[in-house]
């Protein structure tokens, strides 16, 4: 196996890829990555795509799947699971037998899945029954475009109308990104009234620095409900960039609730389209940044539809010389009447070397609109530390309670109970808690 | 008289550049319960937080001596494990750090201290149960957040509950009264009464004699202009209640 890194580049001349796939790369390269001057993406950490072997990973062999395995968490109860690894699913570390509307999409079929023949407008993502523009898009969109022409394969979900499904869906990043990345995928979409709980995991196994572009595409309907748990918890060392473009129907309720707290650097893009009649979403987003780690989210929510609501917090904690950033983006169009839209973002500086940006952005193009926003960055308070002080407790289980009050109130919201349990276990690892979470609980 | 629990000595200190303690000096022996009044501003918080150790306080002069050991030079932490109480005047509210989560941790924190166990949880819970009974608290208050959204008075009660479970040594009670109706200020004094014992001691810093009906004091003592002008018995309260502070401060200046 090689071990030079193969260019975007040489990617995008050599014939390794099919013709649609080569045209789309070459078309992203002309274009350019994204850049620290490109407003959306000035706190990520872009110089992880620099030097970067981008040649997907090739088909877990036996290595690979035991390494998965090895990091596989407990099953969660009534969840079917799903696991990809280096961008592969893989059916031997899934569930057996697969669960209704669960298929994989390669080759002519995958590609279909996103060549659009004319370039739709700038702020369009992909979504699976609105493929992805070939041509000029928003710089947002960038990555998205390189998970198409880089991907695969994609893991597709169909959920039928009036379905209820329970599924985990497990990335596992085993390969070092030097050599090779992950391109995983995800097609999904809800018919009218079903239910899904997803929970969605980003994993790295051995200690390689891995290197993740994901692409998510969800496609909510009329009148369905989505609770998705999203918790990337990589290996200190894992490079990881993903892209989630959701498009939500009439009266769908799409709640979400994520954990941030692994990788070396992570940017989470989300591009949310509220384009139904009284469409709504919870956005709830916890990140933990220790060390040198840099975490980085831009989320645009738009307001399409008549009586489309976004209810949106955002936790951060940046401890050690780490950096936490979120971008908020809300807009609200023409045709959504009696819109509205709360932001409450807050960050933590825990760290004399830390830095925290906390972003609420408002584009509002239509008067019958209620819209609040509150964005705070703080240190811990003193006065509660000098009170947990007063009653014995030590300064760093202080601080780590402290930290503790700041997320908790987000990410108390997470169910099922096991699963709480286990993003609380992974918060108290990440904010050094040396106390008995069980007692927190 | 045995060596006292608490002895200070010429005590002065600083917060934000003024001078609040002016040369404060006070003991209180084991089984005792003193009261320190005194007019607003006169040092009260002040002395309850330079010997809780809270951050932002200048010590220029002076002496502490806790059980025969320097208490200044202590850690906060410190000075709780070692038995020393602050009830706040204002307990902070700290949402998501549930209550009995800290009670637990502070005691455990104190008996690591002193060489012991983790406290049993059953026990624990039958212990915390109990004095929550005697201060006619809601079980439901547990599972709550430290003081969130309590009331003044339960927050009062809940000072009071923790002092109850940790069972100090030396209990400082900042205006512990103040804010209670009276049904409440009967529950918080029967509390603070059933801790007096032979080797404990109990400070109270009050503004008003009411809290003395129901938890008499062995010793009272007046602070004005950070130092103690004048000291006595129960009959010193009553008699500041009759004619107010202006008669002492004056005679002090």
């Amino acid at each position: 196996m090689s071990t030079v890194p193969v260019r975007l580049e040489e990617l995008a001349a050599g014939e390794s890829l099919a013709p649609p796939r080569r045209s789309l790369l070459q078309a992203v390269l002309a274009a350019g990555l994204p850049s620290a001057r490109d407003e959306n993406w000035r706190y990520a950490y872009l110089r992880a795509l620099d030097r970067q072997a981008f040649a997907p990973a090739a088909r877990p062999g036996a290595e690979a799947q035991r390494l998965a395995a090895s990091v596989l968490p407990a099953p969660l109860e009534g969840h079917a699971r799903l696991v990809v690894v280096d961008g592969w699913f893989c059916p031997e570390l899934s569930n057996e037998p697969l669960p209704q509307g669960v298929s994989r999409l390669a080759g002519a079929a995958l590609d279909a899945a996103w060549v659009a023949t004319a370039p739709s407008a700038a702020y369009a993502p992909a979504t699976p029954s609105r493929p992805l523009a070939a041509g000029p898009a928003s710089v947002d969109l960038r990555l998205s475009q390189l998970n198409a022409a880089l991907a695969p394969e994609a893991l597709a979900i169909e959920l039928p109308p009036g379905s209820d499904a329970a599924l985990e869906v497990v990335f596992v990043a085993t390969q070092d990104g030097a050599v090779a990345a992950s391109h995983p995928a995800l097609r999904l979409r809800l018919g009218e009234s079903a239910a899904l709980s997803l929970v969605e995991r980003h994993l790295g196994a051995g200690d390689a620095g891995s290197f993740t572009n994901a692409d998510l595409q969800l496609e909510v309907g009329r009148g369905a409900r989505l609770r998705h748990t999203r918790l990337q918890l990589l290996g200190p060392r894992a490079r990881h960039f993903e892209t989630l473009a959701l498009r939500a129907g009439d009266g769908c309720e799409c709640e979400f609730l994520s954990l941030a707290a692994g990788a070396q650097s992570a940017r989470s893009t989300a591009l949310l389209e509220l384009a139904g009649r009284e469409a709504s979403l919870q956005w709830n987003a916890v990140a933990l940044g220790d060390r040198t780690q840099v975490n980085d989210a831009f989320v645009r929510v738009e307001h399409a539809g008549p009586g489309a609501r976004t209810r949106q917090a955002f936790r951060g904690i940046a401890a050690g010389r780490s950096r936490v950033a979120f971008n908020g983006h809300m807009v609200v169009r023409e045709g959504a009447l009696g819109a509205s839209s709360d932001q409450s973002l807050k960050a933590l500086l825990a760290g004399s070397e830390a830095e925290a940006d906390v972003r609420p952005q408002l584009e509002i193009y239509v008067d019958d609109v209620r819209a609040s926003h509150g964005a705070t960055v703080g240190k811990l308070d003193e006065q509660m530390r000098f009170y947990l002080l007063s009653r014995g407790i030590d300064r760093e289980t202080a601080d780590a309670l402290l930290k503790w009050a700041f997320v908790e109130d987000v990410a108390s919201r997470i169910a099922p109970a096991a699963l709480r349990h286990q993003v609380e276990d992974a918060m108290a690892t990440q904010l050094r808690a040396v106390v008995d979470v069980g007692g927190i609980r | 008289m045995s060596a006292p629990i608490l002895s200070i000595r010429d005590l002065r200190a600083r917060v934000g550049g003024r001078d609040v303690l002016d040369g404060l000096s006070l003991d209180v022996g084991a089984g005792e319960v003193h009261a320190i009044m005194g007019p607003n501003g006169s040092g009260k918080s002040t002395l309850a937080y330079v010997l809780a150790g809270r951050p932002g306080y200048e010590i220029t002069a002076g002496s502490v001596t806790y059980r025969g050991e320097d208490l200044l030079k202590l850690e906060p932490e410190e000075r709780a494990r070692a038995g020393l109480f602050l009830g706040f005047q204002y307990p902070v509210e700290i949402p998501g750090v549930n209550n009995v989560y800290l009670l637990k941790a502070a005691l455990n924190a104190a008996r690591k201290h002193q060489g012991l166990p983790e406290v049993d949880a059953f026990e624990f819970l039958a212990v915390v149960r109990e004095k929550m009974k005697l201060m006619q608290m809601d079980e439901a208050f547990l599972s709550r957040g430290v003081n969130e959204g309590f009331s003044g008075g339960e927050k009062k009660r809940n000072e009071i509950l923790q002092m109850l479970v940790l069972e100090p040594t030396l209990a400082l009670l900042d205006e512990t009264d103040s804010g209670l109706d009276i049904d409440a200020l009967k529950v918080v004094s029967r509390g603070v009464n059933t801790l007096r014992a032979p080797q404990r001691a109990i400070v109270l810093v009050t503004h008003y004699q009411r809290l003395l009906e129901h938890i008499v004091p062995d010793r009272v003592h007046v602070l004005a202009r950070g130092r103690i002008v004048r000291s006595g018995d129960r009959d010193l309260a009553l008699e500041l209640e009759r004619r107010g502070y202006d008669w002492i401060t004056g005679a002090a200046a």
